[in-house]
């Protein structure tokens, strides 16, 4: 029984993500912000409390209060004074904190960088500003995005806000941008800009249930990105839909003087369309089927790819052959640029410098091994290692080397008489491991495990993007249900309450409480179903147990019946010759009345009174009484029985 | 105005001179054969640096010309500076190397306090140009007799970084980082290591056959004309200052020395030699030092040398035993840089390599070859002209609008300027003399206006005066017009002749040297204004008479 509800309640998840994404926030939004029903600056405010709230996941490590009142006011001056509205205008945003935003504190969750205020802003943030975006905070990562976890942050590990109650163990959030993550998932902005070098967008994207992009090398300018792999970093978009996300790229996205690694080309905004999905080939590539993929991954990776063959879609299997090296390749180029990248850590020019002051190796050695965690030292001694002259070729250009086949396996794929225009793929090989389980394990193999499905798109510059698919969480779920099953039902009621007069107003999805107000709706809409269901249940069984009650009852009634039935065949006369015996009756009967009615008239003539009337004459008129008697008797009884035939019969029409 | 803080002087400098005396050895039978590779570092004459818009200058108020990227701080990104390729494509193509149609730029790791990225970023795989020659007359007044040529080939010429200056403060034991150079453009060139030279030094029986002073000298002059020549080019094309004094150019000088025919041996490194005298001395020093230790049975040791330009000698840089290895890797964050090679289509991605080649200005080897077939000059003022860009310059202008006897013009410049600004101790680039000053000055003398003493003594004044001061203005001032009446001539000679007596008879009698001491006496006492070729002719007359 139990396990018939889970799934309906997976559906029902399903059902409410997909309507989520009819929606468009940004749209809705500005909407309400036309209808002054909301207003750019209660809308920031509404978010910044949301961060407040939230504090507990860990997910915004630098609230800029200041920085998100000041950006709503100019919002709200274009919007309702210069009426020169932007697209952008009052709609929240998060940064991770490894992009440089002026004056605002940006660490890389790192000792090294704690104190390191930039004087200069990233392209990224600087286009989503001059948009109209309100930064609410900055975002936890891994110190400088190595990892995919977001545990290894010195402000300690950002929390999957999905099946949180507060204890002791708790699920990751991924990463490494786990703070944008679960500041989009739990509303406390509408989209938030993460960093993808291996994955570190769509991963949390995957284990947080939001959308995220990571869009072509070179589309989005890395000015401004501290860097981890040059090659293959590219500011990603986490919203909680397709379209938020796609406003955001159509910000963000073109070409920069800054970077001379961006595409050149003018770009040109994307326009959501729908597709035929006939016309799609759909490439399932076989080497991502690997070991150690969760059985919930695979059924889903199937089931979506059922959903889309019933679109009509062309589906194809394909071959990437080099898939299964990719990540070693990945892991070796990802070090050397490490080893190389942090080189300008030396506590010189800008962040931490100890008091070292014997000679200046001393202070370099000192500054970078109380500045760097583990993970970042052992990533440069072994990309150190890497790049030697002796070393060079055996690894760095090996690597270089297979990192073109892995490419040449994408461009083969996409190209071609046999091509295909997209790969369906999982993101992840499992849902959100539980920290504890998760920090059992080093750090390489943690990435090693999480970026196979997400780095190989990183290795070849293609763009990427994670949808969420479904819940596949059964453990969360029970949680789920527990915590609004146990809603009192006058608690739904209000909420529904508040939630239909938030309808009415035609303001949905405006702000965090709304967006919750509409999911507390739709829950309680959903809710609402259920508890007919249950009601109607539960008048079925009621019902089964009437039925019930009424079989016992019959039968007990066919077993009276059939004892009965049974005495009876062993009684004298039984039901079957009494009507002989009647008849015999009825003869003696009618033989006795003609005797008596000859006696009569033999004694008429006589007049004899009745005292001297024969004696055998009155003994005969006391038999003749009894048979009477006896008569009735047994036609009682053959009426009995011929209502038990009946009885019996119609019994056996209903059976 | 801020130094960044370093505590202590980051090189430990080694204060062992590994100076030895000069030895030379009587009972030896060797052979050696000096080589000497240069690698020299030019800075890129631009308005911004290679990879960022922060000012290039020199003399900035320290750590005032930086930008973000310049202090590598996180985050910034290089944007290659189109100029700098320009004048890199430009003196590639002066000095004949193939400009690569694609390039690239790699990053060279170690850690020093001015290099505040821990990386510098070059172009080691994928230079810019390659396989070009130099080629340059050699001649030193004073240790050649006459000039010879040479040329040297030119391995790679490559884009990169320059790196800050350290200044090390032993009293307060610390060192301060000026970040204004961080990110200056250079090129550097890569010179084959073709400067040899033999040094015989033959021991026997019957006499010792020491060195030859002048072919000590051979590798260090050779290497210092070199660089001069280079200096005159890179000057020529605009592509750098050449103000080696300024650090605008920088010589690094691989030496090692070999048995004659036998493969190169270990080499040393002289590190940033900051003239062309130094580039001569270091290079002489560094062959004697090693021949001595070689001679001595010594081993030779990779490593890293300085020059005391005071003292004169080499000294040891780095610790020996460190060897370092720069971990090369490619510059993710730049993309491969391409050039036009084949047609003039320029675009601001892509430098039209032909477009450039058109605009090559005269360079040295043709300013000499055309002052002596087209002015006919000799060889060695052909050299000394083009070696000094400002007294070329004086000459062109001098011999262009009038006809002016190159030859003559030359030799004022060469002599004459160059003696009083070497008394004046002004250097020739800073001279004040204008053109048109220095045309009527010439003219004045051709004119016979004023005679070659005259012409010294106004070169000398006109230092004193305003700029552009009227040359004839002076000379009318002063009086110091030449008198060529030959009436005037006529009447002083006989003034001289009735006032010595003594020597008109001694002449009469045949001593005919007398008439140089009676145009003498003559000369000092019209105060040297009388024309004197006239003055001569007269007094002969005179005597004859």
């Amino acid at each position: 029984m139990k396990g018939e509800l889970d799934t309906e309640k997976t559906n029902l998840f399903l059902k409410l993500d997909q309507t989520n994404k009819q929606e468009q926030q940004a749209i809705e939004i500005h909407k309400a912000y036309r209808d002054k029903i909301l207003t750019p600056i209660s809308f920031v405010d509404l978010c910044l409390q949301k961060a407040r709230q939230t504090s507990r996941l860990n997910a915004i490590v630098t609230i800029t209060e200041d920085v998100a009142e000041t950006q709503s006011i100019e919002s709200e001056k274009r919007f309702y004074i210069e009426k020169n509205i932007k697209p952008l205008d009052g709609i929240t945003i998060a940064i991770k904190d490894n992009f440089c935003t002026k004056n605002i504190p940006t660490t890389c969750a790192s000792e090294m960088l704690k104190d390191f205020i930039p004087t200069y802003d990233a392209t990224v943030y600087s286009k989503l500003i001059n948009d109209g975006a309100c930064l609410i905070g900055k975002s936890n990562l891994d110190e400088f995005a190595m990892g995919s976890g977001t545990v290894d942050s010195i402000f300690g590990p950002t929390r999957n806000a999905w099946g949180y109650n507060g204890d002791t163990d708790w699920r990751i959030a991924g990463g490494s941008s786990g703070g944008s993550a679960v500041a989009v998932s739990t509303g406390v902005c509408v989209a938030a800009i993460g960093s993808d070098t291996g994955g570190s967008t769509r991963n949390p994207a995957a284990l947080c249930g939001v959308v995220g992009i990571k869009p072509t090398y070179g589309l989005v300018s890395r000015y401004g990105l501290i860097p981890l792999v040059n090659s293959m970093d590219v500011p990603g978009i986490l919203a909680r839909n397709v379209e938020d996300a796609t406003t955001v790229l159509n910000c963000i996205a073109g070409p920069d003087k800054l970077d001379s690694t961006t595409i050149k080309r003018d770009f040109k905004p994307i326009e959501l369309k729908d597709i035929d999905l006939s016309n799609v080939k759909i490439g399932i590539p076989t080497e991502y089927l690997c070991e150690g993929m969760s059985k919930e991954v695979i059924d889903t990776w199937k089931f979506v790819e059922d959903l889309l063959e019933k679109e009509k879609a062309i589906m194809k299997t394909v071959s990437l052959p080099h898939t299964s090296v990719s990540i070693a390749v990945y892991s070796i180029l990802n070090q050397c640029e490490v080893a190389s990248n942090m080189a300008r850590y030396d506590g010189l020019e800008f962040g931490l410098r100890t008091n070292e002051d014997y000679s200046t190796e001393e202070l370099y050695a000192s500054s970078r091994s109380q500045g760097f965690n583990n993970v970042v030292r052992s990533r440069i001694f072994a990309g150190n290692y890497f790049l030697l002259t002796r070393n060079y070729e055996k690894y760095f250009l090996k690597a270089l080397k297979l990192r073109r086949l892995i490419a040449d396996d994408f461009k083969n794929v996409f190209n071609g008489e046999n091509c295909v225009d997209i790969l369906l793929t999982p993101t992840t090989l499992c849902d959100a491991p539980l920290y504890g389980d998760f920090v059992s394990k080093h750090n390489r193999d943690q990435c090693a495990f999480q970026d196979y499905c997400t780095q190989p798109a990183n290795m070849a510059g293609i763009p990427a993007v994670s949808i969420p698919i479904r819940i596949i969480n059964t453990e969360i779920l029970s949680k789920l249900n527990i915590s609004l099953d146990i809603l009192p039902p006058k608690c739904q009621e209000l909420i529904s309450k508040v939630a239909t007069e938030q309808v009415a107003l035609g303001v949905d999805c405006l702000d965090p409480i709304a967006i919750s107000l509409q999911q507390s709706l739709q829950l309680s809409k959903n809710l609402e179903e259920e508890y007919e269901i249950l009601k109607l249940k539960l008048k079925n069984k009621e019902l089964q147990v009437k039925i019930d009650r009424n079989q016992r009852f019959m039968d007990d009634l066919r077993k009276e019946l059939e004892s009965s039935i049974e005495s009876l065949s062993k009684q004298s006369p039984n039901p079957d010759n009494i009507q002989e015996c009647i008849k015999q009756m009825k003869q003696k009967v009618a033989s006795y009345e003609e005797s008596y009615k000859k006696a009569t008239m033999k004694f008429s003539k006589l007049s004899v009174p009745d005292s001297v009337l024969p004696k055998s004459l009155q003994t005969q008129l006391a038999t003749l009484a009894s048979l009477r008697e006896e008569e009735t008797m047994w036609r009682q009884r053959a009426d009995d029985v011929l209502f038990t035939r009946q009885a019996r019969d119609a019994f056996r029409r209903r059976k | 105005m801020k130094y960044i803080y370093v505590t202590k002087p980051v090189i430990k400098w080694n204060t062992c001179l590994n100076y030895v005396k000069r030895n030379h050895s009587t009972n030896v039978n060797t052979k050696w054969q000096s080589v000497v590779g240069l690698e020299v570092h030019a800075q890129l004459n631009t308005e911004s640096k290679l990879f960022s818009g922060a000012q290039n200058t020199f003399g900035g108020l320290v750590n005032n010309c930086v930008s973000l990227f310049d202090a590598a701080i996180p985050g910034t990104l290089p944007v290659l500076n189109r100029k700098c390729v320009e004048l890199g494509v430009i003196t590639a193509l002066a000095l004949s190397c193939k400009v690569n149609e694609v390039s690239s730029f790699d990053r060279k790791h170690y850690f020093y306090a001015d290099l505040p990225a821990g990386y510098q970023i070059t172009q080691q795989r994928a230079p810019l140009a390659s396989d070009g020659v130099i080629h340059f007359q050699v001649f030193t007044p004073g240790i050649h007799k006459k000039p010879y040529k040479k040329s040297s080939k030119i391995k790679q010429i490559q884009l990169e970084q320059d790196s800050g200056k350290s200044l090390h403060d032993s009293e307060l034991k610390r060192s301060l980082v000026d970040l204004n150079r961080a990110g200056a453009p250079l090129i550097e060139l890569v010179f084959e290591p073709d400067l040899e030279a033999s040094y015989f030094y033959i021991s026997n029986s019957q006499r010792n056959i020491s060195l030859n002073p002048l072919d000590i000298n051979i590798d260090g002059e050779e290497a210092a004309a070199l660089v001069k020549e280079l200096v005159l080019i890179v000057q020529r094309l605009g592509a750098c200052s050449g103000r080696m004094e300024e650090g605008a150019l920088r010589v690094d000088a691989n030496v090692s020395l070999r048995k004659f025919g036998e493969p190169l041996s270990t080499r040393t490194e002289i590190k940033n030699i900051g003239s062309i005298r130094g580039v001569a001395g270091a290079v002489r020093h560094e062959i004697e030092r090693q021949r001595t230790i070689l001679d001595n049975g010594g081993h030779i040791i990779n490593e890293t040398r300085s020059w005391d330009a005071t003292n004169k000698v080499t000294i040891a840089m780095r610790d020996k035993e460190v060897v370092q290895d720069y971990r090369y890797m490619p510059e993710p964050n730049l993309p491969p840089l391409r050039v036009n090679l084949h047609t003039k289509e320029d675009t601001q991605d892509v430098i039209s390599v032909p477009l450039i080649k058109d605009t090559i200005p005269e360079l040295p080897e043709d300013s000499r070859r055309k002052l002596i077939e087209e002015y006919d000059l000799r060889e060695i003022s052909a050299i000394q002209l083009v070696n000094q860009p400002a007294l070329l310059h004086y000459f062109y202008q001098l011999v262009s609008d009038v006809a002016r006897n190159p030859t003559k013009v030359a030799n004022l410049l060469l002599n004459d300027l160059l003696t009083v600004l070497n008394k004046r101790k002004v250097d020739v680039e800073h001279c004040t003399i204008t053109v048109n000053q220095m045309k009527e000055l010439t003219d004045a003398l051709l004119n016979k206006q004023i005679n070659l003493d005259i012409y010294r003594k106004l070169l000398d004044e006109l230092f004193d005066r305003p700029i552009d001061f009227s040359v004839l203005e002076i000379i009318k001032e002063k009086g110091w017009t030449l008198e060529s009446d030959e009436t005037v001539i006529e009447q002083k000679c006989k003034e001289v002749l009735d006032n010595n007596p003594k020597l008109v008879k001694k002449y009469k009698d045949g001593k005919v040297k007398m008439l140089n001491s009676l145009l003498g006496i003559l000369a000092k006492t019209t105060s040297n204004k009388m024309d004197m070729a006239v003055a001569t002719k007269k007094m002969e007359e005179l005597l004859k008479k």
